[in-house]
């Protein structure tokens, strides 16, 4: 158990972002809406890593959400692996990174993740589709997505060692 | 552009993630009792993770709540001078209202309270969810004698019913909550109907039973009806009705219940000890 291994860091990094999840950002909201780290990591760790790293991470991270929501088990776990697999593919076709592009990226795909957990979510019988907020969430959690997407990046980056640092620039 | 091998193996995980996530669902949906118990165990183990960094954080947060929730803070403060108004015109009648609220309640025998053992229990958590999942967690469990299907309720009434019962934490479904479905009772005519929540709008339906025929008014109370196969202990008030809706084609009337607890703003209920019956 060392942080030498990605495997390591990745579970350590998963582990604070769960615990500030939970105890903390759960208690700060915005117009009713509070950020939601676990897409956020998510989403970086997609777009730094590329598709396998985003998949894989999703899945952690939709596992630990499922833990803690009330929907199917399972609904997160699914939307977040779709999410971080599709950030992948997004961080490839990115020819001229910056960090404009990487806050834009993040914005979009944060908005298509919490949009894509609603579809499944009300697929399932959970009627999120039909919350008069769900503007207001997908438009929020994509915001503060976006305003925490460098440092989100530099962690994500120190987890899956990667050593394309210089594509931000 | 990373190189084909890679992107074939990272299509497959995609693959093989998304076809576990997917039995997990599948799972979940047969009624697996390992979720409970994992999202129980999970509950549990973060309770005290959340209490710390609360301690430590509150400053903080309530200072971001202060200024983000500021409009809210305006539009509260501008309905509690509002509501200082009508109690101070209506103190005059607060007599009048005192003496019919005791007589009503010797109609009806409501002190649903008593005789059922109860636990207090603070909210110690809202949802998770951004969406809305009609669930609140509070702060007690089995090792506190709680059991899932014990009904919540405030002084002013019907909250919900326990859902799922960590150890020490406990997940109460609200009675807003569209698959919550109880038999409820008119107080006047006694009539019995079925009721549920109504989502969003943060109400209660009661959509079957209640004939064209029945007499109902607005601001009748709605009970909960205490068949012998309910889930809910009899007359336990659940609110009163505020709009009727006849329905010709269904020969029933649909009655809108404003809820008698306000369940946005729950800090500490009551605990029924009452489980019902297998």
């Amino acid at each position: 158990m060392s942080l030498e291994s990605p495997v390591v860091r990745w579970a350590l990094v998963l582990t604070v972002v769960s615990v500030l999840q939970v105890a903390l950002a759960d208690d700060l909201s915005i117009l009713g809406v509070h950020p939601d780290l676990l897409l956020l990591v998510t989403v970086v760790a997609g777009l730094s890593g590329g598709p396998g790293t985003g998949a894989v991470v999703g899945f952690a991270a939709g596992v630990v959400a499922d833990l803690f929501l009330h929907t199917r088990f399972g609904v997160a776990t699914l939307a977040s692996t779709l999410v971080g697999y599709a950030s992948g593919v997004a961080g490839d076709t990115v020819v001229r990174p910056s960090t404009t592009v990487w806050v834009a990226a993040t914005a979009g795909l944060s908005a298509a993740g919490t949009a894509l957990y609603a579809a499944l979510a009300h697929l399932l019988g959970a009627g999120t589709l039909a919350d008069p907020n769900l503007p207001a969430i997908i438009g929020i959690v994509s915001v503060v997505n976006a305003v925490l997407c460098v440092p989100a990046l530099a962690v994500c980056r120190w987890a899956g060692d990667d050593r394309s640092a210089v594509r931000i620039r | 552009m990373r190189p084909v091998a890679t992107r074939r193996r990272s299509r497959y995980l995609l693959v093989v993630l998304s076809l576990v996530a997917v039995t997990l669902i599948a799972l979940d949906a047969g009624g697996f009792p390992v979720f409970d118990s994992a999202r129980s165990v999970a509950s549990d183990t973060a309770s005290p993770f959340d209490g710390a960094i609360d301690a430590v954080t509150s400053p903080f947060r309530n200072a971001w709540n202060g200024v983000t929730g500021y409009d809210d803070l305006v539009a509260e403060n501008q309905t509690l001078r509002d509501r200082i108004g009508e109690l101070e015109s209506d103190q005059a009648l607060e007599q009048s209202a005192r003496e019919q609220l005791r007589r009503l309640n010797e109609q009806l025998e409501l002190g649903f309270v008593e005789g059922i053992p109860t636990q207090v229990a603070r909210v110690s958590s809202g949802a998770y969810s951004n969406f809305a999942d009609y669930r609140v967690e509070i702060d007690k469990g089995s090792s506190s004698g709680l059991a899932e299907g014990m009904p919540v309720v405030t002084r002013s009434g019907l909250v919900g019913r326990l859902e799922r019962v960590g150890s020490n934490t406990s997940v109460v479904q609200l009675a807003t909550d569209p698959a919550f479905v109880i038999g409820v009772r008119l107080a006047s005519s006694q009539d019995l109907g079925v009721g549920r929540g109504a989502g969003a709008r943060g109400t209660f339906i009661v959509d079957r039973g209640i004939d064209l025929e029945d007499p109902v008014r607005t601001g009748e109370a709605v009970l909960t009806s205490g068949l012998s196969t309910s889930i809910m202990p009899p007359d336990v008030p659940v609110g009163v009705v505020s709009r009727i809706d006849p329905s010709p084609t269904t020969r029933e009337q649909r009655l809108e219940v404003t809820l008698s607890a306000e369940l946005t703003q729950l800090d500490v209920v009551q605990v029924l000890e009452w489980e019902p019956p297998t």
